[in-house]
């Protein structure tokens, strides 16, 4: 890539401790560590827009805590514009990273009308003169495609796709060159998403946004990213163009999501790659590559020997954590037998 | 073709609010056959869950309902604010884990029915769940036997449901978004269970979904629900490919798809009708593209075009040109 990246997470960690009990104390039981990310990196330029996606508790949504500055990471920086960000962002920081979150109808304060809302972030922030503010909140709502009036309006009174729309005017109220959208859409009825993913695509065109999507949803990153990371249990097991991601995976996670995805243009599925089981505690993650007891190609090396995020060969924008990734197994690896727990 | 196992008739449901009287269902009528699966597709609001309540006779105590329905021949009662599910039908909920009872072990969970209902001996009913928790994909059925639900993963609760939903024999399984909440790959597990059990018992499903993707998946045929009503109903080749009603080719062209780039998508303007006073004419005339003055007037219901498909659109043939974006896509 020739173009600096405006933003960049290099070796990314965060882990949480469980809460524990006086028993727990008592009982002096070991505290036990969930590794919420691990050794995330990667980097965005400028006007890009990349999709994250992954399983429930695979660590997207901590990723994105950690980038906007919600959650210090345990190890591992966050860099914006070739300068790392320390310890608690600074108010003028804070700006350049913004989030819009999943729950349209839990993201906005009830007690504030619209207006109110977005006239709040211009005030504290000082993004234009006190003067200006009113009228400002009101091209804000006219940049997500609303009426002005609707500033007069309680959330109650609007539906989840104006709500949403409403989130996405507030985040941009303070000019952030990164906008972080967290599960934009997996809230909204099907015959609005389309009008909050198609407001994100011309937005990011207008102000040249750059934008990180994170969602669950295949189709809805496909549809907007240039570039998507697959992440398996708080690491990227994958990360390419959209294209080439989508018509050539190269981790058997990939494969097994891109497979178990419904489509209405696929008939037939593809059984070959569909996967079993349901991802492991994160408590207990498993030796070796997380992925491999369901991993349908794992071998005894995949047991042992964590696979690394490399890139292929020739091309360096297509890395994947699979040793196999580019090369079949050697024939001293010997393929891992699975009893009865695997079911059908 | 032998009698439908399920047979819905005119199905009108109202339900009194503070707001005014709500028009939840408003004339819905299909059949579904042994061992077929039925989607129902619809947003929010559309009514498919009180279609889902009449059809288990469970329908709230603020509801009046007309017209039939038949479950193997016998009737449906209708009368709001009955407590108990009529024989033969099941249902598996969207949320496994507020479905189950938290303090109950899933392996009696399961033996209530065979027990109760089918009268089966303590010793019976246990062996009778094993052999289930083995159908519906449970690994190590004996251990997980005594599991309580808060140490099962979301996709190991929804086989336990499933496995619940069969254990009454049921003739009909109902459906309610019984894999929104899991992850794609378990949710592909749970598909295919489906349509296993459906293929080895013979029992008809009824599924009802948001996502058209799911549908096109697992059902052979599909009624699109829209404001109470069925706007368009046929096999999904038909419905999904030559779509005869403005509303399933917004739909169409509105969801993303995984195997298709970036096509754009088009969203449906406005929103759907207030039931409380739904109006006269076509539902969908507000925000229909395609709509004339005679949409406004008379009652709207599903015509049949030809033996695969109906459309409540009296002017489907001007859609014969039509194709939803993913057929566009396609060829």
């Amino acid at each position: 890539m020739t173009a600096r990246p405006i933003l960049e997470a290099r070796g990314l960690a965060k882990t949480f401790s469980s809460r524990r009990s006086v028993a727990d104390v008592v009982f002096r039981r070991p505290t036990e560590e969930l590794q919420a990310l691990e050794d995330v990196s990667f980097q965005v330029v400028r006007g890009e827009s990349l999709g994250i996606v992954g399983e429930s508790g695979c660590g997207k949504s901590t990723l994105a805590r950690c980038l906007v500055g919600l959650y210090p990471p345990t190890s591992g920086q966050t860099v914006y514009e070739g300068v790392e960000f320390e310890g608690k962002r600074s108010f003028s920081d804070r700006k350049k990273i913004q989030i819009v979150f999943q729950d349209p109808y839990s993201s906005l304060n009830a007690r504030m009308t619209i207006g109110q809302a977005l006239r709040e972030v211009l005030r504290v922030h000082k993004v234009v003169a006190s003067d200006r503010v009113a009228s400002r909140a009101v091209e804000l709502l006219a940049l997500v495609g609303l009426d002005a009036d609707i500033a007069n309006v309680y959330p109650r009174q609007l539906s989840g796709g104006q709500r949403q729309r409403v989130n996405i005017a507030r985040a941009l109220a303070v000019e952030p060159e990164v906008l972080i959208a967290d599960e934009p859409v997996s809230a909204l009825d099907v015959s609005i998403q389309a009008t909050v993913l198609n407001l994100l695509a011309s937005l990011r065109e207008r102000l040249g946004l750059t934008l990180i999507l994170i969602a669950h949803d295949l189709s809805v990153v496909r549809y907007l990213c240039d570039r998507v990371a697959v992440m398996y249990m708080g690491r990227i097991v994958e990360i390419a163009a959209t294209e080439e991601l989508f018509e050539n995976p190269r981790h058997p996670y990939t494969q097994a999501l891109l497979a178990a995805a419904p489509s209405l243009e696929r008939k037939s599925r593809d059984d070959a790659r569909s996967i079993s089981g349901d991802p492991p505690s994160p408590f207990a993650l498993p030796e070796g590559c997380p992925f491999h007891p369901r991993c349908p190609m794992a071998t005894d090396h995949c047991a042992m020997v964590r696979p690394p995020l490399d890139e292929g060969p020739g091309e360096s924008i297509h890395r994947a954590a699979c040793h196999y990734a580019w090369a079949p197994p050697a024939p001293h690896h010997i393929p891992l037998i699975r009893g009865e727990e695997n079911f059908r | 073709m032998s009698a439908p196992v399920l047979q819905v008739r005119d199905l009108r449901v109202r339900l009194s609010s503070p707001r005014g009287v709500v028009q939840a269902v408003r004339g819905v009528s299909f059949d579904v056959q042994a061992g077929h699966t039925h989607g129902i597709v619809g947003e929010s609001g559309s009514g498919k869950t009180t279609l889902l309540r009449s059809i288990l006779g469970l329908l709230p105590g603020n509801a009046t309902a007309a017209g039939a329905i038949s479950v193997s021949g016998r009737q449906v009662p209708l009368a709001g604010g009955r407590t108990k599910a009529v024989d033969g039908v099941s249902i598996v909920f969207q949320e496994p884990m507020t479905a189950l009872n938290p303090v109950v072990r899933v392996g009696h969970q399961i033996s209530e029915a065979p027990r109760h209902k089918l009268g089966l001996g303590r010793r019976a009913a246990r062996d009778r769940a094993l052999e289930l928790m083995r159908q519906v994909g449970i690994p190590d059925p004996v251990r997980r036997f005594d599991a309580y639900p808060h140490e099962l993963s979301g996709g190991l609760s929804q086989r336990v449901l499933i496995a619940i939903a069969l254990s009454a024999e049921p003739k009909i399984i109902l459906c309610d978004e019984p894999t929104t909440a899991l992850d794609v790959t378990v949710q592909d597990q749970i598909l295919k269970l489906f349509s296993r059990i459906s293929e080895e018992t013979g029992v008809a499903i009824v599924y009802v979904t948001h996502d058209l993707a799911v549908v096109a998946q697992t059902c052979r045929t599909v009624s699109v629900m829209y404001a109470g009503q069925f706007l368009e109903s046929g096999t999904i080749d038909a419905v999904f490919g030559r779509s005869r009603h403005p509303y399933t080719l917004g739909l169409l062209g509105a969801v993303p798809d995984v195997s298709r780039g970036r096509t754009p998508l088009v969203a449906i303007p406005g929103s759907p009708p207030d039931l409380v006073s739904p109006g006269k004419g076509c539902p969908f005339l507000p925000r229909c593209s395609y709509a004339r003055e005679e949409c406004s007037r008379g009652e709207f219901s599903l015509q049949s075009l030809n033996h695969h498909q109906a459309t409540a659109c009296i002017r489907s043939d001007a859609l014969v040109g039509a194709v939803g974006a993913a057929e566009a896509d396609a060829s």
